[in-house]
């Protein structure tokens, strides 16, 4: 019986990288990259807020092109940097920075602030670029 | 309907986006789910090391099995009833997630591995208790308890770094 058991297992632990074919959501954390187009979803959610946000082709920055999943932090993290769940809603214009996945396939990336019309920049919680005081790392 | 679509269709409910919007409770339930597991998991690890010779060697199995079970029932509850309301609320991302599956397959297997030492080494109160030799058999269970829990507890945090 026992034998079954482990054999079990064993066969188990073969099929884990298997199923674990999607990347790490890691994100290139030292990278900050501008994401400008229209918000097709706003989730104020937790465990993360997600903005999907689409950027139109003809973007200045070619490599934002598509339609990204911008991940945001808790609500009560992002409510104390001045989030609400209606700071967005779809169809609106959105700039956003953010840190890129590092498979660099994937559209996902980790929201670092986003800047409104007025310029005000609205953080994901307390990291602040380096040199703007307050913490450096972004997570 | 594909079972991601069902998934999709609980995540899109009333209740389930109220959940994910909620300030305090999402956090609350999760943080009791994870606390929890001390209460549960923490004390089943209890009777494995026992049943490996390990540790708490002064006591009967018999007895420490009834001295965990007593609280680690409850604590299983608590563990389940946050577990299924934290995947109501996020039934297709979570139901996505490789580490989840793995998380689950898990689970599944120690469900039988519980129920072949309750079957198989438990009733008849220990006869093998007297002779102070806990079989190989009940050993291996417990040792298969021990790393497959860990493998749980592991792919539960690795769910929040896949996408």
């Amino acid at each position: 019986m026992k034998i079954k058991l482990f054999a079990l297992s064993i066969a188990l632990l073969v099929a884990i990288p298997v199923l674990a074919h999607h990347s790490f959501a890691m994100f290139e954390l030292t990278k900050d990259v501008t994401y400008e187009g229209t918000v097709v979803e706003y989730r104020w959610e937790n465990p993360h807020t997600h903005i999907i946000l689409k950027v139109d082709p003809g973007a200045a920055d070619p490599s934002t092109v598509g339609t990204w999943d911008i991940e945001g932090g808790a609500t009560s993290i992002m409510g104390r940097q001045g989030w609400t769940r209606s700071t967005f809603k779809a169809g609106d214009h959105a700039k956003l920075v953010a840190h890129p996945m590092k498979d660099g396939v994937t559209k996902g990336a980790s929201l670092f602030y986003a800047i409104l019309p007025d310029g005000k920049r609205l953080y994901h919680d307390i990291a602040r670029p380096k040199g703007e005081g307050g913490a450096t790392s972004s997570q | 309907m594909t079972i991601v679509e069902i998934c999709h269709s609980i995540q899109q409910t009333g209740w389930a986006t109220g959940f994910r919007q909620a300030d305090l409770f999402f956090p609350l339930v999760e943080g009791t789910h994870i606390l929890s597991l001390s209460l549960s998991v923490g004390l089943v690890l209890m009777l494995d090391v026992r049943l490996l010779g390990w540790g708490f060697q002064s006591e009967t199995v018999s007895k420490v099995m009834r001295q965990v079970m007593r609280w680690a029932l409850p604590g299983f509850a608590i563990v389940i009833v946050t577990g299924v309301l934290l995947f109501l609320a996020q039934a297709e991302s979570v139901y996505t997630n490789s580490y989840f599956r793995v998380k689950m397959a898990m689970l599944v297997l120690l469900g039988v591995n519980a129920a072949i030492f309750q079957f198989k080494y438990y009733p008849e109160p220990f006869m093998w208790e007297k002779s102070g030799t806990v079989p190989a058999g009940a050993k291996a269970i417990a040792a298969l308890s021990l790393v497959f829990w860990m493998v749980v507890i592991a792919c539960g945090r690795l769910m929040a770094y896949e996408l």
